[in-house]
Order: structure tokens, then C-alpha cells, then sequence
């Protein structure tokens, strides 16, 4: 990760803006005159985040676009790194813009503590993006010492680094080994490789989330939940109930709604939902890869509607509905389609995607061949060992998550015998010391966006 | 003191207990000599286990511990290159460096590793290295990283502490050392003979493609040589017939040759690897790779007293 100490002037720059903007809009009874001081805010804020995360991408499809028709076209590419957590305290500050301007939340009078509130620590490079209603009134409490708060904190924390440095970095060696060298990669590889990924990124990105709410635990405030066992969904819309909450209803209160959301005819309900995940796809990066991810959510969720009766139709006929084998239909299927999806998230870009999609299937009959499975995966300096333990810690994880959905695991812990506490305790920690595959270091995925 | 603080460091101070108590362990048994302070487990018991587990970290610490001007580097082969007999021929006095299943990328990783060891003590490069490469090796394919966890071992103590290759060679030596050592397991020769030429050798070739990276690398070490003096020789031990054979059916003759040439143009290539009187010796070998002591004997008797007989210069 690479950063740049002369970036904090963005992020001063946003607090300040929002301050005083949200200040005056408290001042001002009139819509209209309050509208225009919103829009300051959107402008500044957003056009920040362009030019540093959408400028250069935006300049070279127009520089591509000219050279096809041999015009010139002499705009040269912005040299900037993308400041670190960007999007992340772009959404959070502007959420209490927006809020502020829609009387959803009181104005703050003390510029430190909303500057605190922009920058909070545990979750300013990557979420979860706080709401003002629930963030800003913790600063305002007294945070008495708690053994059993700062246990708490720890224990989320200890599982979070976990999720990290053992399962997200030894399955990004599969990973990255495959997807930045495809030409080299066939089949089972590429299969592996894609669906490692879906685990990955839940595991890095998670894992980074429980870290940001454990720390802030310890220090005494609550953040949001980001993440809630999200391949167990039975359907895409359940997905995003589960993924990366923080920013989907982020979408939903304040582009989703404001477009009408599905109180308005079909065909407009349709194109909401698909400008939501197409401009959620964005938010993620600036590449074609994000936009043709979040398209696809949007298809799969407008087709999933589409659907529904049909659907319903046919489990009356088959009487399935609400079964086991239902249930599990479901969430496999919903999990092949993100999946599927992931794919043009991960690439590095549109034609690598379709290489992966068009050689996933390749030598299918070879697929419980070891021996050939080792080929296959020659060059990435992993064995078959390797492969194995990784899909052990996805199981192990996946227990886990299983474990929780009849209650939090820690609290559950509490109830048990002492060795059994601290043997999981130190299974966690002497996992991450010993299993981390320290050569290969990977930053959190979440900290490009 | 706040009564949920005290609870907090008392139950705290507990938890880190076992902690302590690893970092001492691995203080004290020090199978790698990586603190070199500790002689409770013999040498014997510590030497056997690091090699077993990780003989790449036990060659490069013992070299860091004992560093020499001369080295042969390379993976299993070279290791039935005599360096006794090299000083009695030279009087350098040659390391050998070398880790089991050591891939090409890997080898010239521990070349500079190796040169930047001996110039952080001596303020001078080497003077001698020997590097073993074969054909099986140079391949895009043939791709390993494990000098950067070495690396990281080296640069970091509490990396070294808690890694797991560590945990199992402190396990490992305080078996052999306080219950007697297992006596290895003898393979079966015709059966590992077998294996290598089916299973190994279609690892090695069924899946080719050139390393040109590598082949940047290899230059990179030639201009570091030259520029330094530092006598560079690449050795391309012998293997039985039968394993070249493979390489025929895998349609890789043209790409062998290419890959002499290259390399030719690296650094004096002695080459043993091509149709003589050791590849056609089943004898010779203690598997279709693994020449047998006396070959390597002959070896460094050809190289050493300059008059190669059986080998080549390319």
C-alpha cells in the first residue's frame, strides 16, 4: 500500500466542508436555499473522489474512444495514488450531510468531535461506513473501564486476524498465482482459483471488518455489522442483506430510495435496482471489471423478480417449498452466481474474465486426477498439500458461521468449561502465529476501494 | 487500581504464559542455530531434524555461522560433489549450499544471498561458485519461493519464533535427542527408480515453458560475476538415460538445446548430461537424478584437475 502524507489535506478538506455546510443547512428553513448548500457538499466531496479514483479511468476511454475515430486527444493521465480510504469517509461524511439536509439527524456543533466521527480509526480505511445517528452520540458518552467489553473486543479482534493472515493470504497464493499469470492456468486451476477467491475476499474483508469493530469495542463503541454469513443466502437480494451491509444500505437510503426505489412502475423499479449495483459496482473501482460485477447483481436481482412467479408455480407443483433440499438448492445456486460474479471482480480485466469463464470447464474429465492437478498447478511453488489445507480453514470458517446463526460464538464460549475457552483462544492465536504465510504479505483487498 | 484492570492483567499476564514459554523452548533447543547460544541438544540431534524439516533455513544459517569464499549451490544433486576432495585438489575451501527440491529461481536467490553473507563479513564477494542446473530445472514452471521465507527467517526473530517449520524441528529434535533417533526408512530402489521416471519426470516435463525471467536473473548474476571476479562455473550433472528418455517422449530435445545454449552464455558450462558412459550406468545411480558418491567423485576430479575426460566443456 502506498500513501502519500500531503492525502490528510482531503480528508481535513471533507470534514471541513461537511462542518460547515451541515451548520448552515441547520441555519436555513427553506429547502431550496438548504438544497444548494447539499450540493456544495455533493460536488466537493464527490469531485474529489473523482479526480482521484475516477479521473484517470474516465480519460483513457475517452482517449480510446478519439483514437478510434483518429481524432487527437491530448488530456494526459492525472499522476496521483488513490488516497487511502477515500470512498470509505467520502460515503460516511456525506451520509451525515444528507441526513442533516433530510432532518434525519441533529446538526454537530463541535467541529473535534465530528472530525473524529469522519476519521474514527478502527473503521477509516475500510468500513464499516458509519451512519451519524449511530456513530456520533458514542462520542458523547463516558466509556467506563469493562473486563468483559475489552474481552469481547479481543476475542472479535483474535477471530478477525484469523479470517486475515491464515485463511485470505494462504488462499491469495492460489489466487493471485492464477489470476495475474492466466495464460499459464487451465481448468481445474482456474476453478480453484475463482472459487478460493469468493472465500478470500469474504475472509479479508470481514476479517478487516471484525477487527474495526472488535478494536472499537475495546475502546467502548459499537459499529455497525458488515457481514453476516452471506454464502448461506438463498437468494441474491438475501446476499445483500448479508454482504457488506455498511455500503448496501448505504446505496439503498440514499441513491435507491431517492430514485424511487419499488414504489414506482416495473420498468423504472427495474432500472433503480440496476443503476444501484451498476453505480455500487463503481464505487469499487475504477475499471469495466467493477462495473460489469455490479451489473450483473442488478440482472441477477431484476431477473430474480421477474421470476417469482413462474417459480412459485413450479415448487407448488413439485411441493418443495421450504424444504431441505430447497433450502440447499438455494443457497448453492445463489452461491455459483456470486461466484460467477466474483469472477470479473477479481480479473484484472474484461477479456481475462472471459478467459477464465471460457477454460474454467476445460479438462473436466481430469478433475479428480491428483497427479494432473499438480501439473496444473505447477509454477504457483504450492503442492496438493497446500490446496488441502486451505479448503480445511474454509471449512473450519464455514463451521463457524454455522455455529453462530444460533447465537454469537463468544458469548456461547462463555458458557463453557475454562479449558475449552482458552484451548479456542490459543487455537486462534497460535494459528495466526504459526499458520500466516508471512513471505506473502497481502494488504486488505477493501484498502484499493 | 480499577478491579476490572487488575482482573484484566492477571488473567492477561496467564494468557501470555505459554507464549513465554515457546520463545524459550525455542531459544534453548536452537535446532537451527539461529541464536547460537544454547548447547543442550547435541549437534547430531539438531543438524539431522533442521535438514529433515527445512534444509534450505539450516544451509543458509550454517553458512551465515561459518562463511566460506567458495560455494557449490544447487538442489539434492550437488551434494555428491565432494568438497573435501575439491580442497584437497584446490585447497578452497568450498560450502555447499543447497536445499532439497531447490528450483532454479530459488538457486540464484541463494547465490545472492550467499554472495551478500560473506561480503557483510569479509567486505569482499566470493571468489568461487559452482552452480548445478539441469534442464529439469530450467522452466517457467519449475517455480518455488522459498528464500523469501527464508529471508524473512533471517531478518526477523519473532517471524523465526513462530514459524511453523521451527515448530516442528524443536518437536523433531527433542524427539532424536532425548529418544534415540528413527532409523530412516530404506526405499525400495527398483520401486523409487520407477516412480522417478514415471510420476517425477512427467512433473518435471509434461507441463514446459522457457523461464525468461530466469534467464534475465542468470544474466544478472553473470554481470555480477564478472564485474566482482568471482569464478563462475555451471555444472549440469549427469542423469541416467532412462529420465532423458522422458524428456524425448515429452518433445522437449530442441528446447534441452536451447537451453545449453543459453546458459553458455553465462558462465563456463561443464556438462555431463548427455549420452556417456555414466548416463549408461544403472550403477552409477542411486536413482535415475542421484549419481552415486563415486560419481561425484569423478566429477570434481574432472573439473577440478582440468582435463575433462567424461564431461564437456560447452
Amino acid at each position: 500500500m502506498c500513501w502519500k502524507v500531503e492525502y490528510i489535506v482531503l480528508i481535513i478538506a471533507s470534514t471541513l466542508i461537511d462542518y460547515f455546510v451541515a451548520k448552515k443547512m441547520a441555519d436555513l428553513k427553506e429547502k431550496v436555499k438548504r438544497k444548494k448548500w447539499l450540493l456544495i457538499s455533493l460536488l466537493s466531496n464527490l469531485g474529489i473522489l473523482f479526480g482521484f479514483k475516477y479521473f484517470n479511468f474516465v480519460n483513457a476511454n475517452i482517449q480510446a474512444l478519439f483514437d478510434n475515430f483518429n481524432i487527437f486527444y491530448g488530456v494526459p493521465a492525472f499522476d496521483v495514488l488513490l488516497p487511502v480510504g477515500i470512498s470509505f469517509y467520502t460515503f460516511q461524511t456525506l451520509s451525515y450531510t444528507i441526513d442533516v439536509y433530510n432532518g434525519k439527524t441533529p446538526v454537530q456543533n463541535h467541529l473535534g468531535i465530528f472530525a473524529v466521527y469522519v476519521s474514527f480509526f478502527p473503521q477509516l480505511v475500510a468500513g464499516p461506513i458509519e451512519r451519524s445517528r449511530h456513530l456520533l452520540p458514542q462520542f458523547y458518552v463516558e466509556h467506563k473501564f469493562s473486563y468483559d467489553r475489552i474481552k469481547y473486543g479481543l476475542q472479535q479482534m483474535l477471530w478477525g486476524f484469523f479470517k486475515k493472515v491464515v485463511i485470505a493470504d494462504r488462499l491469495a497464493i492460489v489466487v493471485d498465482g492464477v489470476y495475474n499469470n492466466l495464460d499459464d492456468y487451465s481448468g481445474i486451476s482456474l476453478l480453484i482459483a475463482t472459487i478460493f477467491f469468493a472465500f478470500q475476499i469474504y475472509c479479508d474483508f470481514s476479517g478487516y471488518s471484525d477487527i474495526a469493530i472488535g478494536s472499537a469495542r475495546v475502546m467502548g463503541f459499537e459499529l455497525i455489522d458488515n457481514f453476516k454469513r452471506p454464502y448461506f443466502s438463498k437468494s441474491i437480494s438475501e446476499f445483500w442483506r448479508r454482504w457488506h451491509i455498511s455500503l448496501s444500505t448505504w446505496f439503498r437510503d440514499y441513491l435507491y430510495i431517492p430514485l424511487g426505489g419499488n414504489r414506482v412502475v416495473k420498468w423504472r423499479w427495474y432500472y433503480n435496482l440496476f443503476i444501484t449495483f451498476l453505480v455500487s459496482g463503481f464505487w469499487h473501482g475504477a475499471n469495466w471489471t467493477f462495473l460489469v460485477w455490479g451489473g450483473l447483481h442488478g440482472a441477477y436481482l431484476i431477473i430474480a423478480i421477474v421470476l417469482i412467479k413462474p417459480k412459485e408455480y413450479i415448487l407448488n407443483i413439485l411441493n418443495l417449498e421450504g424444504g431441505f433440499i430447497h433450502k440447499l438448492y438455494q443457497v448453492t445456486f445463489t452461491f455459483v452466481l456470486v461466484v460467477f460474479a466474483w469472477i470479473f471482480f477479481r480479473a484484472n480485466n474484461i477479456s481475462d474474465a472471459f478467459y477464465v469463464i471460457n477454460n474454467m470447464f476445460s479438462d473436466i474429465g481430469d478433475y479428480t486426477n491428483l497427479g494432473k492437478m499438480k501439473i496444473n498447478l505447477r509454477g504457483l511453488g504450492i503442492g496438493i498439500n497446500d490446496i488441502l489445507i486451505s479448503i480445511g480453514l474454509i471449512a473450519f470458517m464455514e463451521l463457524y458461521n454455522l455455529y453462530e446463526r444460533s447465537g454469537d460464538v463468544w458469548i456461547k464460549l462463555e458458557q463453557k468449561p475454562i479449558w475449552l475457552r482458552w484451548g479456542a483462544y490459543y487455537i486462534l492465536l497460535f494459528g495466526i502465529l504459526f499458520l500466516a504465510p508471512y513471505s506473502r504479505v497481502n494488504n486488505f483487498i477493501y484498502f484499493q476501494f | 487500581m480499577n478491579k476490572e484492570v487488575k482482573i484484566l492483567l492477571r488473567k492477561g499476564s496467564v494468557f501470555i504464559l505459554p507464549i513465554i514459554a515457546w520463545i524459550c523452548i525455542v531459544i534453548v533447543v536452537d535446532p537451527f542455530n539461529y541464536f547460537n547460544i544454547s548447547n543442550i541438544v547435541s549437534e547430531k540431534a539438531k543438524e539431522k531434524s533442521a535438514q529433515q524439516i527445512n534444509s534450505l533455513l539450516y544451509n543458509t544459517i550454517n553458512f551465515k555461522n561459518n562463511p566460506k569464499n567458495s560455494i557449490i549451490i544447487g538442489d539434492s544433486r550437488i551434494r555428491k560433489l565432494p568438497t573435501e576432495k575439491i580442497k584437497q585438489l584446490t585447497g578452497d575451501d568450498y560450502y555447499t549450499m543447497y536445499s532439497n527440491a531447490a528450483k532454479l529461481n530459488e538457486i540464484i536467490d541463494l547465490f545472492w544471498i550467499s554472495d551478500s553473507l560473506w561480503f557483510s563479513v569479509n567486505s569482499i564477494n566470493l571468489e568461487n561458485v559452482i552452480i548445478g542446473i539441469n534442464f529439469n530445472l530450467y522452466n517457467q514452471y519449475s517455480y518455488s519461493n522459498r528464500v523469501a521465507d527464508v529471508k524473512k527467517l533471517l531478518a526477523n526473530k519473532f517471524i523465526y519464533i513462530f514459524s511453523w517449520s521451527i515448530l516442528e524441528t524443536v518437536y523433531l529434535a527433542l524427539k532424536n535427542e532425548f529418544l534415540g533417533f528413527q532409523p530412516k526408512k530404506k526405499k525400495n530402489k527398483k520401486e523409487f527408480w520407477d516412480y522417478t521416471i514415471e510420476t517425477i519426470a512427467k512433473n518435471h516435463y509434461s507441463k514446459y515453458k522457457h523461464p525468461k525471467e530466469t534467464l534475465l536473473r542468470l544474466e544478472e548474476v553473470r554481470a555480477h560475476c564478472k564485474a566482482n571476479n568471482i569464478n563462475l562455473i555451471l555444472l549440469i550433472v549427469p542423469h541416467h538415460k532412462e529420465f532423458h528418455n522422458r524428456l524425448v517422449k515429452f518433445e522437449l530435445v530442441d528446447e534441452e538445446k536451447k537451453f545449453k545454449n543459453d546458459i553458455k552464455d553465462i558462465g563456463r558450462v561443464i556438462d555431463f548430461d548427455f549420452p556417456n558412459s555414466i548416463t549408461d550406468c544403472k550403477s552409477c545411480f542411486g536413482d535415475p537424478i542421484h549419481t552415486t558418491d563415486s560419481i561425484g567423485e569423478i566429477i570434481v576430479d574432472e573439473i577440478f584437475s582440468n582435463s575433462l575426460i567424461i564431461g564437456k566443456e560447452l
